[in-house]
């Protein structure tokens, strides 16, 4: 992980699950304050509309709150909550049909065609092109199965074996995936024309 | 080693902390290709780590999320802790009490207020014009109700009989507990329905306690 997600120290973390697992509501409130803005973030990347994104952050955190019973500690809690999220965004989006590709990638039937590197060619100087609001446009245009990965990876910081429990892929995968994605962001953000999205199938 | 064998190699490395292999820093040195494509991804990766969530969500999907887990019976009523104005704050157990407090002397105000009733007259068309109205409820300072505003309840009073006296004292006090209580509360929780109701219940008893002093001086 490249941050900590929480904004309360681990021990009074640890206290919460415990106060919340027995129904106190204020331990719920600090449980949602510590983690909500990593998992709406995440569901607002994926989703792209706010209100959706509010909808879906809902869902999750009623869900965490319903299995909290379940968590045994294994795992972080942060790793526990994200995997909840992420298994949330991957059943939002199939019910939107946006990923039907995307997820074959994941699942290892690599189907998408990623604009295969030039050696031939010199690669244009990026620099001032990489900020902030391009590549949040350009992950924007990515297939929804590399958007996820590149969140998970490179944004937010969890190891590749982190992802694929967290995914249900394998960590060949999670690396294969990441590497395509990485590579989509370098032609999109080289002003190569955004991809129109697939139609459901 | 030739470009593609580098870029096949490239999803292995990890990109935060580049150590390529001996092969691929040798073909990175001698392709410009190659070390300007290791170049752009990793201003790629440096600025997504810049991408840490600022966004929050609005406060009313807390709100909805704490009703839903309220109305599925997943949260329970937090267990009384010792007093202090921090756990008051943090708990929120001691408004509770307050409200049940306000409650409990709002409850006596009407009794006392309809045992008055009942042994008052029994001639409301001649009601004055109240003092206070309801309408004006929420915006009501807690001053009012408690000082300046009760003259003309304080003076009727003087004039009631003089056994009575001692009681419409005593209700006045508790409505105006009760009225100082409920403005306290909502002063913290503006969106409390229940609490606005009892604060307009309050105003109302106290509205009733006018009124059986206005018909004690009509009659």
């Amino acid at each position: 992980m490249n941050s900590s997600p929480h904004d309360v120290p681990k021990s009074s973390e640890a206290e919460a699950i415990e106060q919340a697992k027995n129904g106190n509501a204020d331990a719920f409130e600090l449980l949602y304050n510590a983690h909500k803005r990593r998992v709406y973030s995440l569901c607002l990347r994926m989703i792209g509309n706010t209100a959706e994104a509010e909808d879906l952050t809902q869902e999750v955190f009623l869900q965490m709150f319903r299995k909290i019973g379940t968590f045994r500690g294994e795992a972080a809690f942060s790793t526990w909550v994200h995997r909840l999220t992420v298994n949330m965004v991957l059943m939002r989006l199939r019910k939107k049909k946006l990923v039907t590709a995307s997820l074959e990638d994941i699942s290892g039937r690599d189907t998408e065609n990623v604009s295969s590197y030039d050696p031939g060619a010199v690669d244009p100087v990026m620099a001032g092109s990489v900020d902030r609001l391009n590549l949040e446009k350009a992950m924007q245009a990515l297939p929804a199965g590399y958007r996820l990965i590149f969140q998970l990876h490179d944004v937010e910081g969890y190891e590749h074996q982190e992802i694929s429990s967290m995914v249900g892929c394998s960590v060949g995968n999670s690396k294969s995936q990441l590497h395509k994605a990485r590579m989509k962001l370098r032609d999109l953000l080289q002003g190569k024309p955004y991809p129109t999205p697939k139609s459901p199938r | 080693m030739n470009c593609a064998e580098f870029e096949k190699q490239l999803q292995e490395v990890d990109l935060s902390s580049p150590s390529l292999s001996s092969g691929m820093e040798a073909h990175r040195q001698d392709c410009v290709a190659c070390s300007g494509l290791i170049g752009g991804l990793n201003q790629i990766t440096r600025q997504a780590r810049l991408l840490v969530p600022e966004e929050e969500p609005s406060v009313q999907v807390w709100q909805r999320i704490h009703q839903q887990l309220r109305q599925e019976g997943l949260i329970q009523a937090p267990a009384p802790l010792p007093f202090s104005p921090a756990t008051r704050l943090r708990i929120g157990w001691f408004p509770r009490l307050q409200m049940g407090m306000a409650y409990a002397a709002m409850f006596l105000v009407g009794l006392g207020v309809v045992y008055l009733y009942s042994v008052g007259t029994t001639t409301p068309d001649l009601l004055r014009e109240p003092p206070i109205t309801v309408a004006a409820v929420p915006t009501a300072p807690v001053e009012q109700s408690l000082s300046g505003s009760d003259e003309p309840i304080l003076q009727l009073i003087e004039k009631a009989p003089q056994e009575k006296r001692a009681t419409y004292v005593t209700n006045l006090n508790r409505v105006n507990s009760s009225i100082h209580q409920w403005n306290t509360f909502m002063a913290e929780h503006p969106e409390d329905w229940f609490a606005r109701e009892q604060l307009l219940n309050a105003y109302q008893q106290k509205q009733r306690l006018w009124n059986t002093l206005v018909n004690w001086e009509e009659f």
